[in-house]
C-alpha cells in the first residue's frame, strides 16, 4: 500500500458515512467488514509514514465532525411556516399573471391583424413595380401598352399610365441633375488622366493628343464613354505647372513665433549627420 | 393521504391543487436546506426556494416522470443558487472578512460534539461554492455521485474530485483550528 491508496481508502470511509445507511443494504457500497479491513490496512501504512499519519488524524477528526454535523439539528434551517403558503400563492399569481398577459395581448393582436388587412387591401390594386426608365430613354415618353403591363392591373389603365409617365419624368430629371453637377469633377479627372498617360507613355502621347477622347487605350475607353467630353484640355505639364505656381504663391514663410512653436518638426540639418559618431574616425584600434 | 412520487407528479399535472401543496410540503425542506447551505442567508434562501418551486411547477409537464423528482428539484435549486451567487458577486462587498479566523480555538472542550458540528459548519461555509454544493448534496441530501453529476451537468469524475478536495480542505481547516479527537 502506498500513500495514494491510503487517501483512497479514507475517501471510501468518508463516502460510507453518508450513503452506507441507504446503500449497503443494496450491495452498491462496500460492506462494513470490508471497510474495516481497509481501514486497518491504512492504519498499518500510516504507522510507518509520517505524512499519512497526519492525514489519517485529520480525516479521523473530519469523520467525527461529520457524524456530529449530520446528526445535529440546525435551528437556523428550520422552515418558516409561511413559506409553503408563499410558494403556492406565488404559483397562483404567476399563472394568473400569464393568463392576464394573454388576455391583454389578445386585443393588441387583433388590432395588428386588422391594420395588416387594411394595408393589404389598400396596396393590392396599385401597380407594384413600374417600369424602370433607362438614362438614355426619351423624357416623358409614355409607356407603351406592352411595357410593364404584365404587372399592372387591367382595371385602371389611365392611372397607371399617368404614374409611369411621372416616374419617367422624375428619373430623367434626376439623371440630368447628376450629370450637370458632376461635370466639373469629371473634367478635372479627365485632365489628370490625360497628363498621366502622356507622362507614362510618351511614345503614345501623340496618339493620345490626336485622339482626345483617349480611345487609343483600351482601359480608358470605358472611362471616356462615361465622362463628358470637354472641347480642349491643357497639356499635363502645363496643368502641373499651374498647380505648383498656385501653391508657391499661396505659401508664406513661417514667422519666427511659429518657427519656435513648431521647431521640433523641422528636419535636422545635414551638418549634424555629418558629425555623427558613425563618421568620426575611430580613436582606438587600427 | 400517502402518495409516491410518480403518482404525485401525475396528480400535479392533472391540475390537482392538493397534489401541488403536497409536493411543495414534501420537498421544500430539502430544497430550502440546500439553498440555505449555499447562500448562508435565510431570506435569500427562501426567495430561491420559492423561485425553484415556481419553475418546477411551470416545467412539470416536460419532466420525465420515470426519473426521481428529488434530484430534479435539487438541480433546479442548484442552478438558481448559482445564479443568485453570481448576482451577489456583482454587488459591492459591505465589509472585508477578518483574516484572523484560522487560528486555533483556545476555548476548552472543543471535542464536544456540538462544537465539532459548529466547527465543521464554519469550515463548510468557507468552501468554494462548487465544493460546498457537492459536499452538501452528498453528505446532507444523500444524493449519489451519479445524481449529483446529473444535477450539476458535470462528469462523475469531476464530482468525485470536487468532493475529495472539499474533504481535504475541511480536514485541513479543522486541523488549523486545533480541533482534534
Amino acid at each position: 500500500m502506498n500513500c495514494q491508496d491510503c487517501d483512497q481508502i479514507w475517501n471510501q470511509l468518508l463516502d460510507a458515512e453518508s450513503l452506507s445507511r441507504a446503500r449497503v443494504a443494496t450491495g452498491l457500497e462496500a460492506s462494513p467488514q470490508l471497510l474495516a479491513e481497509r481501514e486497518q490496512a491504512a492504519c498499518t501504512h500510516a504507522l510507518g509514514c509520517s505524512r499519512c499519519r497526519q492525514v489519517q488524524t485529520n480525516y479521523e477528526t473530519l469523520r467525527r465532525a461529520l457524524r456530529a454535523w449530520v446528526s445535529s439539528a440546525r435551528p437556523e434551517m428550520t422552515l418558516s411556516p409561511a413559506l409553503v403558503e408563499r410558494i403556492l400563492a406565488g404559483q397562483k399569481t404567476g399563472s394568473s399573471r400569464r393568463a392576464r398577459r394573454w388576455r391583454a395581448a389578445l386585443p393588441l393582436g387583433a388590432a395588428v391583424a386588422a391594420v395588416a388587412c387594411l394595408i393589404a387591401l389598400v396596396l393590392a390594386p396599385l401597380p407594384w413595380r413600374p417600369e424602370r426608365v433607362s438614362p438614355g430613354s426619351d423624357r416623358g415618353r409614355p409607356p407603351g401598352p406592352a411595357s410593364g403591363s404584365a404587372l399592372r392591373p387591367s382595371n385602371r389603365p389611365s392611372d397607371s399610365r399617368v404614374l409611369s409617365a411621372a416616374l419617367a419624368d422624375a428619373t430623367a430629371a434626376t439623371w440630368d441633375l447628376a450629370r450637370t453637377t458632376s461635370e466639373p469633377a469629371a473634367r478635372l479627372g479627365r485632365q489628370v488622366l490625360t497628363s498621366a498617360t502622356q507622362v507614362e507613355y510618351p511614345s503614345r502621347a501623340g496618339a493620345s493628343a490626336a485622339d482626345p477622347a483617349g480611345s487609343s487605350y483600351p482601359g480608358l475607353d470605358s472611362l471616356t464613354g462615361v465622362l463628358p467630353v470637354v472641347p480642349q484640355a491643357p497639356p499635363g505639364s502645363a496643368l502641373l505647372q499651374q498647380v505648383g505656381d498656385g501653391l508657391s504663391a499661396s505659401v508664406r514663410p513661417l514667422s519666427s513665433t511659429a518657427r519656435q512653436a513648431f521647431g521640433f518638426l523641422r528636419i535636422p540639418s545635414l551638418e549634424k549627420t555629418d558629425n555623427s559618431p558613425l563618421h568620426q574616425p575611430a580613436s582606438k584600434g587600427a | 393521504m400517502t402518495m409516491d412520487d410518480p403518482t404525485l407528479v401525475k396528480a400535479v399535472r392533472s391540475g390537482d391543487p392538493q397534489a401541488t401543496r403536497l409536493l411543495v410540503e414534501r420537498f421544500h425542506g430539502i430544497v430550502f436546506g440546500l439553498c440555505y447551505r449555499m447562500l448562508n442567508h435565510r431570506q435569500d434562501a427562501e426567495d430561491v426556494t420559492q423561485e425553484t418551486f415556481l419553475r418546477a411547477l411551470r416545467a412539470i409537464f416536460g419532466f420525465d416522470s420515470a426519473r426521481p423528482i428529488r434530484p430534479w428539484l435539487l438541480e433546479i435549486a442548484a442552478n438558481r443558487c448559482r445564479t443568485a451567487l453570481a448576482l451577489r458577486m456583482r454587488r459591492p462587498k459591505l465589509a472585508p472578512v477578518s483574516a484572523a479566523e484560522d487560528h486555533a480555538d483556545p476555548r476548552p472542550g472543543v471535542n464536544d460534539p456540538d462544537n465539532l458540528a459548529g466547527e465543521l459548519e464554519r469550515a463548510v461555509n468557507r468552501l468554494r461554492p462548487e465544493y460546498r454544493l457537492v459536499f452538501s448534496l452528498y453528505h446532507e441530501q444523500n444524493l449519489s455521485y451519479e445524481e449529483i453529476a446529473q444535477s450539476l451537468d458535470r462528469p462523475v469524475g469531476t464530482v468525485k474530485t470536487w468532493l475529495h478536495r472539499a474533504r481535504a480542505e475541511l480536514a485541513e481547516h479543522l486541523a488549523r483550528r486545533g480541533v482534534e479527537c
